[in-house]
């Protein structure tokens, strides 16, 4: 297992820009996820990485080497594709020893190793059937023994998962996030869900249109947003435009001091988010609340049921905010009613555009 | 019995013997050939009147039959195999390299031109060009002629089993587990269009083989091939060039066994198994 580090990596197809000055570090051993939207350029800079697409800027390194001019093959590299990538004319054991005959490993060690990889993938005994015998999951699971065959520096997965039915994608997600474990090996991954990037990663970049706009554990990417991109991405609700001032900014009506919240900003147009399992609701004002939190009056305009909890809608100065109650709550409150919404000031996160 | 399934038997029974019939006149068109070449005397009868060995007796002294021969052998071999050659990079050029359905569609529309001219206009046109070169005078200008007339065949062939896979990923693939280009497609891609290069091959070597109008026009002297033989022997005696059909018959059966068993030898040196 090597680390792999990108420096400026820039890509572009004509006039799209496909990968735009990207620079990265994904640490020895680690799980590290490339998250974002359709077109955004993570296959592209998965891609680059495996030697299959030219950087036209920047350099990439795979442990101490500079891989810019290294063909794929020379990489060692394991890659995982979309739709398996197996092939068709060779047998379950023919696809995993493919890499090490190659390799000119002996015919028992090939034999060994195969066995080792067909019981770390849970698939024992399908050593004689063709890729076309096996279901989707069955076929991931001989791609991914065989891109471990020859022991990779870097795993490479583009959406390994996306073709498979929603529980075979789940049980296989924890599958893979064992094997990963067991086998210690550095792996980047590409994904547009954000369940599964949270789920298996130990680090996650989150992209836009080629750019890397948030990168860190997923605790960090998923509390602490910085761009309006990657709030929205994330399916923060309560998403507003506020008006920053020298050292004050306007919140629902109201004038706070810029130093009571944590952000680091320019004057001007910002966005600010409030997630809404962090507004507190009540229905008389909240006595003995500290420095630290604020309270936004507001009335309430519209429920929506969803099992035990109830989604509510208050109009905060003409702002309209959403929030989580309980069932039992929501069926005491009637549209109209007055509300208090408490808010830590640490939980409104504000967003530059 | 209803009438829908009288009709159903009836159709039944005309379709049998539709199929019978077209069966027959293969078999009788191909035989007649076969068997005059057995004939001395063949006028009024189903059958010949004076049956004789003299046309393959015949047929085993003329060193211009053997030696005519020899050339159509040497040209549709060539021919296959250059075309089969060329045309597999060509796709794999465009399945590796070309994006552009416009590209495709471009090379898919004009590897069919030569199907819709005559054969005689681009062997006129190729005289006209090639004569003054170096190749004017060797047999090399029919073999570039027969490239022309092959290339609809061989690139259908090729393409239709190249869509069926997933070339560029399968290579892809291939070299993210340490193969170079040149291993993947040997062991990856050749296995998986398998069919698809044989029967092109063998469809290759047929048109080229069996082609008159342009190596009548094209081939040197000393490179006159068993159709232009054929041909000149039929004005002199019909029943020497039967034999010569039924010598170039048994050599093409011959040789599609021939080749269908040597590639499948020789790919199965790469892979385990070759279905
Ligand atoms: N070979 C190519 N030729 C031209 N444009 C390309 C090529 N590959 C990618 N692009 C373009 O580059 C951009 C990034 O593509 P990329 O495939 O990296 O996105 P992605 O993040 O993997 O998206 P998805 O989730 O849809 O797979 C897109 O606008 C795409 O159209
Ligand atoms: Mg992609």
């Amino acid at each position: 297992m090597k680390e792999v580090k990108l420096v400026g990596v820039s890509k572009y197809f004509g006039s799209t820009v496909a990968v735009d000055n990207v620079s990265l570090e994904v640490n020895k051993g680690e799980f590290f996820t490339l998250l974002g939207p359709s077109g955004c350029g993570k296959t592209t800079t998965l891609r680059m990485i495996a030697g299959f697409e030219k950087p036209d800027k920047g350099r990439i390194y795979i442990g101490e080497v500079l891989v810019n001019d290294l063909p794929p093959e020379k990489r060692n590299i394991g890659f995982v594709f979309q739709n398996y990538a197996l092939f068709p004319h060779m047998t379950v054991f023919e696809n995993i020893a493919f890499p090490l005959k190659l390799k000119k490993y002996s015919e028992s060690e090939i034999r060994r190793r195969v066995k080792e990889l067909l019981s770390l993938v849970k698939l024992e005994g399908f050593e004689n059937r063709y890729p076309r015998q096996l279901s989707g999951g069955q076929q991931q699971r001989v791609a991914l023994a065989r891109a471990l065959a020859r022991e990779p520096d870097v795993l490479l997965l583009d959406e390994p998962l996306s073709n498979l039915d929603a529980l075979l994608r789940i049980e296989l997600r924890r599958e893979l996030k064992n094997i990963q474990r067991k086998t210690g090996v550095t792996a980047i991954y590409v994904t547009h869900d954000q369940d599964e990037a949270f789920s298996l990663s130990d680090r996650i970049a989150v992209m836009n249109k080629g750019r890397i706009e948030a990168v860190g554990s997923p605790d960090s990417v998923f509390n602490s947003p910085r761009t309006l991109f990657v709030a929205r991405f994330l399916r923060y609700k309560n998403i507003f435009e506020v008006k920053v001032g020298k050292d004050t900014v306007e919140l629902f009506g109201r004038q706070f001091p810029l130093k009571d919240f944590n952000v680091e900003v320019a004057e001007g147009k910002m966005y600010v988010a409030i997630r809404p399992d962090t507004l507190h609701v009540y229905t008389k004002p909240p006595e003995e609340i500290g420095g630290d939190y604020i309270v936004l009056e507001g009335k309430l305009v519209d429920k929506l049921f969803y099992g035990s909890e109830t989604e509510i809608y208050v109009n905060v100065q003409g702002y309209e905010l959403i929030t989580l109650v309980s069932t039992s709550l929501a069926n005491t409150l009637k549209v109209g009613d007055n509300l208090y919404l408490l808010v830590s000031k640490k939980d409104l996160k504000f967003l530059t555009p | 019995m209803k009438l829908s399934d009288a009709l159903y038997v009836f159709s039944k029974i005309v379709s049998y013997i539709t199929l019978f019939a077209i069966i027959a006149y293969i078999f009788l068109v191909s035989f007649v050939p076969v068997i005059g070449a057995f004939a001395l005397k063949w006028e009024f009868s189903i059958l010949p009147e004076v049956w004789t060995l003299n046309n393959i007796k015949f047929l085993l002294e003329d060193p211009f039959v053997l030696r005519s021969l020899y050339s159509s052998l040497l040209i549709a071999s060539i021919t296959s195999v250059v075309s089969v050659t060329i045309y597999l990079l060509v796709i794999m050029f465009l399945f590796l390299r070309e994006r552009s359905r416009w590209v495709h569609t471009f090379v898919e529309v004009s590897v069919l031109i030569p199907l819709m001219l005559p054969a005689i206009l681009i062997a006129l046109a190729i005289y006209e060009v090639y004569r003054p070169t170096m190749l004017g005078g060797t047999y090399w200008i029919l073999v570039f002629a027969h490239l022309t007339i092959v290339s609809p065949y061989v690139f259908r062939n090729l393409y239709s089993v190249a869509r069926m896979i997933d070339m560029k990923t399968l290579i892809e693939a291939a070299r993210s587990l340490g193969a170079g280009v040149l291993t993947a497609t040997y062991r990856v891609i050749l296995p998986n269009i398998y069919h698809g290069l044989i029967g092109a091959m063998l469809l290759a070597f047929a048109v080229s083989f069996g082609d008159f109008e342009m190596a009548n026009l094209l081939a040197p002297w000393q490179y006159r091939t068993v159709t232009i033989a054929i041909f000149q022997y039929f004005f002199k005696n019909a029943w020497n060039a039967s034999a010569i059909i039924l010598l170039v018959i048994i050599v093409s059966v011959l040789t599609s066994f021939l080749v269908a068993y040597l590639s499948r030898k020789a790919l199965a040196r790469y892979v385990e198994v070759v279905r």
